[in-house]
């Protein structure tokens, strides 16, 4: 029993934090060129991102359920019930939520700065990671709900991963059985470590957040 | 002098606003300030020159080499903007940022120096947030003269300075500007401040319709439009005969003008604000240095103040308020004694 709680807490904190990595390196730079870009149609992908970032989890786990399925178009790849395919629906569902936020967090900056920072000279690479850091707090904000949506999410991963013992369950989809089958015990224990899990990535972030 | 920056057939246009600059060109090392009203297009034109926006058309040289695209901005041009623009850190970090960030040498003395003169060194360890709008422009253009670009570009960089430490700031940029033989352009809607430039340039409605010296541009408007944007201002040139205790004594076509001020010899150029410039029907025995007698040539009614142009044997414009203008009862032709202190008048030399 021990071993086996032990296993569902290590891959559900592995699967989400690996998730949320995938999203932050594809999602900050794509939220931050789109804010900092004028191109037609601008606002129309902001609005399709942050209408994303309320996907329900159910559409996504089908959506690449049907993908990864055998006969399905990346079925050769065998994904489908695997801890990477649980790796990218959380991805999938917390890059919106990291693109959006990251929108919002270059937008909500003086648009002067960047001007300003290009004829001081600042080559273009030197002046993102200096827009990046005058926007550090809710950027840090943007992980932090990326991080959330995905430790939290269970639909998507339930229809994915298949919430397999051993190989697929994590802490979410074995909430869900655990309290189907009456064993509230565990189910309960379970969710305390869920968000003591939670609470202590979020303290680790928030201490990086406001740090000056 | 060599020619440092033209342009040629420049033309933007957003909206309504269009900027249309036939051909502009600067000298190395030339003080130029652009002159004109909020909203005539002084800004767009300096992030056109500045390379931080692209002309729908026409063609920028720096250096006798045409710049093909704006990604070289900040290269040879570094403009300090209307609104001072600060990062996150202490006012010193702000300064050293863009030489950290460009690998760029420089020497702690010359900041240190710099600091001083700008009356910054005192808050070099607070917080951008926690400063004045005046002091963080201040910290702007230190930032960028450290820099030493080969072009420097401020627009309306005074605007939140108080006037009289303004006047001290734009002095001081001149003089560094010419120790390191740099070129500046900068942008003002008030005319005192041209003073201090060897060339203006006069800007309405997206152009530039008249370039010339502060004599040529003061003296001989080309049309009414350009008076208007000039406003009322007193520009008495002449040259100083003698200096004592801080007083010079300038004459100009016979006059003398007693003037406080540090400058000792030389041709310069007087400027008089019309407010500071007292009518009265008696001669007054008050601390004023400077008494004309003189006739009331015209009277305009301005609203809140009434303007009187005097004839003193040289132009005068004396700005009244409405009951003092009530008190003396004046109409055209009556004489009248003006007065002005000596430390009411900003004197430049020419």
């Amino acid at each position: 029993m021990f071993y086996e709680v032990f296993q569902i807490i290590f891959l559900s904190l592995l699967v989400s934090l690996f998730a949320t990595f995938l999203s932050l390196v594809s999602g900050i730079p794509l939220g931050t060129l789109i804010a900092l870009k004028n191109f037609p149609g601008k606002k129309f992908i902001i609005v399709i991102f942050h209408t994303l970032m309320g996907s329900p989890p159910v559409v996504v786990g089908l959506f690449l359920t049907i993908l990864f399925w055998r006969n399905g178009p990346l079925g050769i790849l065998h994904l489908l019930y695997t801890p990477f395919a649980i790796v990218i629906a959380q991805a999938i569902l917390s890059f919106p939520i990291i693109v959006g936020f990251t929108i919002s967090s270059i937008q909500s900056l003086d648009p002067m700065m960047l001007f300003q920072l290009r004829t001081l000279g600042f080559s273009p690479l030197k002046r993102v990671f200096l827009i990046w850091k005058e926007a550090k707090i809710p950027l840090f904000s943007a992980i932090m709900a990326g991080f959330g949506s995905a430790i939290s999410e269970v639909g998507a991963s339930l229809m994915v991963g298949g919430n397999i013992s051993g190989r697929t369950r994590i802490m979410t989809t074995a909430i869900v059985l655990e309290s189907s089958r009456g064993n509230f015990e565990k189910a309960v224990f379970l969710a305390i470590v869920l968000f003591l899990i939670a609470f202590t990535v979020n303290l680790f972030l928030t201490i990086l957040q406001q740090r000056r | 002098m060599e020619e440092i920056m033209r342009l040629k057939g420049i033309k933007f246009s957003r909206g309504n606003f269009e900027l249309d600059i036939d051909d502009f060109s600067v000298k190395k090392g030339e003080i130029f300030c652009l002159l004109g009203e909020n909203g005539s297009g002084k800004t767009t034109f300096f992030f056109i020159l500045s390379l931080l926006i692209r002309p729908d058309s026409g063609e920028i040289w720096i250096m006798g080499k045409r710049v093909e695209s704006i990604k070289d901005a900040g290269k040879n041009v570094t403009m300090v903007f209307q609104k001072p623009v600060l990062f996150s850190g202490s006012v010193y970090d702000n300064i050293i940022l863009p030489i950290k960030g460009n690998k760029r040498k420089f020497e702690k003395d010359k900041l240190e120096l710099l600091m001083e003169k700008f009356g910054i060194s005192k808050i070099k360890e607070k917080k951008g947030k926690e400063i004045s709008g005046g002091e963080a422009q201040r910290v702007c253009l230190v930032r960028a003269l450290l820099l030493n670009p080969k072009i420097l570009v401020l627009d309306e960089p005074f605007s939140s300075i108080d006037p009289i430490s303004s006047h001290e700031i734009i002095s001081e940029v001149i003089k560094i500007a010419r120790e390191e033989g740099m070129t500046i352009i900068f942008s003002t809607h008030d005319p005192e401040e041209s003073v201090h430039a060897e060339r203006i340039g006069i800007m309405d409605n997206g152009k530039i319709v008249q370039i010339g010296s502060f004599k040529d541009i003061f003296y001989k408007p080309s049309n009414d439009r350009i008076a208007k944007i000039l406003g009322s201002v007193n520009v008495i040139f002449g040259e100083i005969e003698e200096w004592r205790d801080g007083v010079a004594k300038v004459r100009s076509n016979g006059w003398i003008i007693e003037v406080v001020t540090d400058i000792k010899e030389g041709d310069v150029a007087i400027y008089l604000r019309p407010e500071n410039v007292v009518i009265s029907r008696e001669i007054s025995f008050s601390s004023a240095r400077n008494n004309f007698k003189g006739e009331v040539r015209e009277i305009f009614d301005k609203g809140l103040r009434i303007e009187i142009i005097l004839d003193c044997g040289f132009p005068l414009i004396s700005h009244v308020t409405r009951p003092s203008f009530e008190n003396l009862d004046l109409k055209v032709g009556d004489i009248v004694y003006a007065s002005f202190k000596a430390s009411s008048v900003h004197l430049v030399r020419r």
